[in-house]
Formats: C-alpha cells, structure tokens, sequence
C-alpha cells in the first residue's frame, strides 16, 4: 500500500492513548464491547468511562434527562448501564444497585433514576422491541 | 486582529516539512493550524521566516495544507454542507498509513477538526467488525493469555449474538 510518497508507515497502534479515546468515542457499545476484545491494551482502553457515557446517550431510548445517581463513581457505571439497555430494552435498571429494575431499588432520595425506570417500564407497553 | 492591515492576510508563510520541503501557504489558511499560530505569536516579524513542522513530512503536510485551504475556502464561500461532506470524504479515501500519519500530523499540528474527521473515518473501520476482524484490519497482536481471553469474551458475551 504504501509509496514513495508516503516513507513512513503508521498504524492503530502508533497513536497514543488519548488519540485512541478519540477514535473510540466514535463507536457503539457494541463495536467497544468488540474493541475490548481485540488485545489488553484496547481491553484498558475500552473501560475509559466517558466513552460508554456517550454510547449510552446514542441509545434510542435513553431517557434525556441527565442521569445523576450515587452509582454514578463506579466506574463502570456507564458500561453497565449499556448493557442493561441494550440488552433488556424494555426493562429499567436500578441506578442505585446496578440491578434490573425491581420496584425494591426504588429510594426517592437517590434521584431521578427510578423515575426512568418507571418511564421506561410504560414505554414498553408501546414499543415491540423486546429481545 | 481586528487592528491589523487588511494586507498582512495576503502574506504567505512558508512551512517546512521534516523531509526539507517548502509548502508556501498564504496566511489566514495556516492560522487554522494551532501549532503555526502559536509560533507567530512569539515572533514579530516572519518575513521569510521558515516555520519547521516538526515530524510531519512533505506527502502528509500536502494533505494537511489541502485540507486548511478548503476548509478556508468553505468558510469564506458558505459552501453548504453536503458538498462539505462529499469533499470530505473523498479526502479521507486514502491508504491505511497514509490515513494514520494524518491523524498524527492533525494530533500534533493541532488542526481539531482535521484530527475529528480522520479519527471518525478509522471508527468507521472499526464499525461491525468481530474482534478477529479488528486484529487483521489493523495488524494488531492478540497479546491476552488464553485465561483473560476466555474471560474478556465471557464479560463480553452480551454482544456476541446478533440482534
């Protein structure tokens, strides 16, 4: 591939960290969950939260409101939350114990996310999405 | 720069590739490279002067100063946003490496909107590919022991299936 004209080759690999991150907030839960499987390096890169964060909020149906919850410091916070919604899309998950959604989570104290669990789980008398 | 003379736009600074070659550019078009208007900054007269590009050689430099001149161009003329696109794209068909050492040109050269484009071009190639797919896109080494590979897909088995 490479010419004359191009002496020097450069690959995924010659980008540093942060350029990779700016790649990868480009991509889908998906192909990250695929990402994180390609070697340990992409395995580190891939958890960097502010890419699931972003996946997250491409998701149809995530609730527009600004998620704020006490589990929000985990780190995979964001992660779980994708996997939650995409796999279960018409269940809610409990912010609060990263479970999914049981009236049980619910603690008003710990702000809105068990109102989009409850959101979420009216919705899905509308929407045929189910896995 | 709302005192300076109308002319100083017309001046054409010359930028040097790490190879030694002279790309003279005129001056609003290499302003929009963070890394040259930093320089001029501390320079009061630059004249002449030959701005040294640090790695970036003559082949990828080319691209980035194609790239400033229509982006200029596009802002001075209003060109809409599909032709925006259709030209972007088609600057971005480019082989692996050469795509690459652009996206390292745009990193260090500072030109955020160039490094926004290449990035989201490699996403693209990334996009539905299985991991295997990734490593031979990309000659990636699969570096994970066969335990943490076992273990990395079982955390990952939710996205396996299709949907």
């Amino acid at each position: 591939m490479s010419s004359a004209s191009c002496p020097r080759s450069a690959n995924l690999m010659d980008l540093s960290d942060d350029v990779i991150i700016l790649v990868l907030q480009n991509l889908s839960g998906v192909d990250l969950a695929r990402m994180s499987q390609v070697s340990t390096r992409f395995q580190k890169l891939t958890s960097h939260p502010s890419l699931w964060r972003k996946a997250c909020y491409r998701l149809p149906n995530f609730p527009s409101t600004k998620v704020k919850h006490a589990s929000q410091s985990r780190t995979d916070f964001w992660q779980i939350c994708f996997r939650q919604f995409y796999c279960r899309p018409n269940s809610g998950i409990c912010l609060g114990c990263m479970k999914t959604v049981s009236t049980d989570c619910y603690d008003p104290t710990v702000v809105p996310m068990c109102t989009f669990v409850r959101n979420r789980t009216s919705e899905s008398t509308n929407t045929s999405n189910a896995v | 720069m709302a005192d300076v003379p109308n002319q100083i736009n017309n001046i054409t600074l010359k930028l040097k590739s790490k190879d030694g070659e002279i790309f003279e550019v005129e001056k609003p078009v290499a302003m929009q490279i963070n890394f040259v208007k930093g320089m001029l900054e501390d320079v009061d007269e630059i004249d002449g002067m030959e701005i040294p590009m640090g790695e970036v050689e003559a082949a990828i430099l080319a691209k980035v100063v194609e790239y400033c001149k229509f982006h200029y161009q596009q802002e001075l003329n209003q060109t809409n946003a599909d032709e925006v696109d259709r030209w972007e794209r088609a600057f971005v068909q480019v082989d692996k490496s050469t795509l690459f050492q652009l996206i390292l040109a745009a990193n260090f050269l500072d030109v955020q909107s160039l490094l926004d484009l290449t990035c989201k071009t490699v996403a693209d190639m990334i996009k539905g590919k299985t991991p295997e797919q990734i490593r031979a896109e990309f000659d990636i080494d699969n570096d994970f022991t066969p335990e943490q590979l076992e273990e990395v897909r079982r955390d990952n088995a939710w996205c396996a299936e299709d949907r």
